[in-house]
C-alpha cells in the first residue's frame, strides 16, 4: 500500500511533480504494482543467491577524442558562450 | 520460404530492377500506407535515396555486395542516427536530433542499407501495446483496429505491411518477440551481448538487446549474421559464437529434443493452444522430439523482471534533466523547477510510473525486500532455464497467451504487464529467443510460437524456426495481399 505521502516522497526522489488532484488515483495504482511486485518476497524456496559479480571489459581511462562543443550544444538550444544556459531563457 | 533479402539482391545482380526504383517503391508504399498504420514516425527519404544511387554505381562497376547492402529497412526510433531525430517517440526528446550514430547503424550504412525511416514504438520502449507513444499508436496491418503490439510496434507493422524488407527493434522484455507474433512475422531477440547497444538509448540495460524483424527466418538470420559484432564502445559486447547463422539453415532436426514448458501454456487461449500442438506435430514429422518440462520457478519471472526493469529505468532516465537535452519547459523559476517541470511535462504516464516503481524498490528499506530480491530471483531464474537447457536443445511456448488486443482497450498496468509471462524469461537468462508464425485465430490473427535456446545458440534456434517454416510451407508468414512485388 502506496499512501499519498509516501507518493510526495517518491515524486521528490525522481524528480517529478504530481498535480494534487492525480495523487489519489496515481497511490491507488502504485499500490497495486506495488502488491504485484511483492511477489518476489513469495519465493521463499530460494536460497540466498551469490550473485554474480560484473563482467565486462573497461577500456583504459585515456583522453579520447570528444565531440565539438557547439555540436553537444545544438541539441541544448545552443548555449551560451560555450557553456550550458539553466534558469535562463533560450 | 525463400528470404526476401537474397532475392532483391539476385534482382538487382540481373538487373530486374535498380536499387533506386525498388526504394522508390517502398518509397511510394509509404506514402500511401503509412499515414494509415502509422509504423514509421520520421521517413529519411533522401538519406534512402542517396544510399540507393551508391549500390546502384557499385552494381554497375561489378562490385560484391554487403550482405545487407541495397535493402530497405527501418530502425526503430530508440536508435541514434546521426543527423536525424531521434525521439524514443517520447515528448522528451521530439527535438533531439544525435550527434552520432548508434554502432549498429554506422555498421549498416557502411553496407549501404537503405535507411527508409525511424519507427514507431512505446515511449522509451515501455509497453506492450505501442499505445504510449507520443506520436500515437501503430495499426496492426492484418486488422487496423488492433494495436501492433510493443514496444517495437512500428517496425513489426512495417515489415508485415510490406513497408519495409526488414526493422530493427530493441527487447527488454518481448518487444520485438510479441510485436512479431501480433503481425504474423519473424522476430529474433539475440542473446544478451551480440549486438552492440552502443547509442540504443538505455531503458534497461542488463536486459535491453537488439534484434531483427523480418518476413522469413532465413532473411533474420542474414540480418542477425550481419549485426553481430563485438564492439569496444559497448563492455557488455561480446559478439556472435561461431560461424555464420545462415549456412546452417538446411540442417536436418531430426533427433533434437524440444522442451515445452508447461508454466508458460498455462492461461493461453484455445486458438493459441491448438496452434502450438499443430506446431509440435509439425516438428516431430521433422524428426524432433517433444518432451514436457516443468520450471516452475518462472511463476515469479514477471515479478522479478518488473522490478529490475524499472530499477534500471529510474536509474538510467535520470539524467534527463532538460537542461543539455530534452525537453525544456517554458516557464519556471529555480533549476529544480526547470528539472521537475522538464520530467513531468517530458515524460508520459507510464514511464512515470515505471521511474516511481523503480525509485520505490531502490529506496532504503525496500531495497533488500524488493530489488536484491528481484536480483536473486534472476539468478536462480537463469540456472533453472540453463538446467532446463541441458536436458533438450531449445524450449518451445506461446509467444504471447492472446493475439494482438483491440486499440484503446482499458487494460490497468499490472495486466499488461502479465502479457509479458512468457517473454521476459530470455531476458532474465540473457538467452536468445525467436517468435516464429505459427497460425491464425478464428479473426484471421497471427499467432506466433516461441523457441528460446542456450546463450549463444541462434545457429540452433534459426535452423529448427527455419525447418519448421519450410514444412509449413510458410503458410502462416505474412501474406498479406498489398505490398511491393519483388
Amino acid at each position: 500500500m502506496i499512501t499519498q505521502e509516501e507518493l510526495s516522497h517518491l515524486a521528490r526522489l525522481a524528480k517529478l511533480l504530481i498535480p494534487e488532484q492525480e495523487k489519489e488515483k496515481l497511490a491507488k495504482e502504485m499500490s497495486e504494482i506495488v502488491a504485484f511486485a511483492a511477489e518476489v518476497q513469495q519465493a521463499s524456496a530460494i536460497e540466498r543467491e551469490r550473485l554474480r559479480p560484473a563482467t565486462g571489459e573497461l577500456r583504459e581511462d585515456a583522453v579520447q577524442p570528444s565531440f565539438a562543443q557547439e555540436e553537444i550544444l545544438r541539441n541544448a538550444g545552443g548555449g551560451q558562450d560555450g557553456l550550458f544556459l539553466i534558469s535562463g531563457k533560450r | 520460404m525463400e528470404g526476401k533479402i537474397r532475392k532483391i539482391q539476385q534482382m538487382f545482380r540481373k538487373k530486374t530492377c535498380s536499387c533506386k526504383e525498388l526504394t522508390q517503391q517502398y518509397l511510394h508504399q509509404l506514402e500511401t500506407r503509412n499515414p494509415e498504420l502509422g509504423a514509421l514516425v520520421c521517413q529519411t527519404v533522401e538519406t534512402a535515396l542517396s544510399a540507393a544511387d551508391k549500390v546502384d554505381q557499385r552494381l554497375r562497376s561489378g562490385e560484391t555486395l554487403f550482405p545487407l547492402e541495397g535493402i530497405p529497412m527501418v530502425l526503430k526510433d530508440n536508435i541514434c542516427t546521426r543527423g536525424i531525430s531521434t525521439t524514443c517517440c517520447s515528448k522528451m526528446l521530439l527535438n533531439f536530433v544525435p550527434i552520432y550514430d548508434a554502432a549498429i547503424w554506422e555498421q549498416l550504412k557502411g553496407q549501404n542499407a537503405v535507411l527508409l525511416g525511424k519507427s514507431n514504438m512505446d515511449e522509451f520502449a515501455m509497453g506492450s501495446s505501442g499505445e504510449s507513444s507520443c506520436f500515437g499508436g501503430t495499426c496492426n496491418p492484418h486488422d487496423t483496429r488492433r494495436v501492433a503490439g510493443g514496444s517495437s510496434g512500428g517496425g513489426a507493422a512495417a515489415v508485415s505491411g510490406n513497408l519495409a524488407v526488414y526493422a530493427l527493434g530493441s527487447d527488454t522484455g518481448g518487444s520485438v518477440r510479441q510485436p512479431a507474433s501480433f503481425t504474423g512475422v519473424v522476430g529474433l531477440k539475440p542473446t544478451y551481448g551480440t549486438v552492440s547497444r552502443y547509442g540504443l538509448v538505455a531503458y534497461c540495460s542488463s536486459f535491453d538487446q537488439i534484434g531483427p524483424i523480418t518476413s522469413t527466418v532465413e532473411d533474420a538470420a542474414i540480418v542477425f549474421d550481419a549485426i553481430s559484432q563485438r564492439d569496444r564502445r559497448d563492455s557488455t559486447s561480446v559478439g556472435r559464437r561461431g560461424g555464420a547463422c545462415a549456412e546452417k539453415l538446411e540442417e536436418s532436426i531430426n533427433g533434437r529434443t524440444i522442451g515445452l514448458v508447461q508454466e508458460l501454456c498455462e492461461g493461453a487461449e484455445p486458438a493459441v493452444q491448438c496452434a502450438l500442438e499443430e506446431a509440435q506435430k509439425v516438428l516431430e514429422g521433422l524428426g524432433a522430439r517433444i518432451i514436457k518440462k516443468s520450471i516452475p520457478i518462472l511463476k515469479h519471472a514477471l515479478s522479478a523482471y518488473y522490478i529490475l526493469a524499472c530499477a534500471e529505468a529510474s536509474s538510467n532516465l535520470g539524467r534527463y534533466d532538460g537542461i543539455r537535452f530534452g525537453y525544456r519547459p517554458s516557464h519556471y523559476g529555480s533549476i529544480e523547477e526547470e528539472i521537475c517541470r522538464s520530467r513531468s511535462e517530458g515524460f508520459g504516464k507510464e514511464v512515470q510510473r515505471r521511474i516511481l516503481l523503480g525509485t520505490y524498490v531502490l529506496s532504503a528499506g525496500y531495497y533488500e525486500e524488493y530489488y536484491q530480491r528481484a536480483q536473486q530471483l534472476r539468478a536462480a531464474i537463469t540456472r533453472e532455464l540453463e538446467a532446463a537447457l541441458a536436458g533438450c536443445d531449445l524450449l518451445l511456448s506461446p509467444v504471447t497467451a492472446s493475439t494482438a488486443f483491440v486499440k484503446g482497450e482499458e487494460r490497468s498496468s499490472v495486466e499488461t504487464y502479465h502479457t509479458d509471462l512468457c517473454t521476459v524469461p530470455a531476458n532474465l537468462g540473457e538467452l536468445p529467443a525467436i517468435s516464429v508464425p505459427c497460425g491464425f485465430d478464428a479473426q484471421g490473427l497471427p499467432i506466433g510460437m516461441q523457441l528460446m535456446g542456450p546463450r549463444f545458440g541462434e545457429s540452433t534456434l534459426l535452423n529448427v524456426a527455419y525447418q519448421y517454416e519450410h514444412a509449413t510451407g510458410g503458410m502462416y508468414t505474412n501474406t498479406l495481399p498489398m505490398g511491393v512485388r519483388i
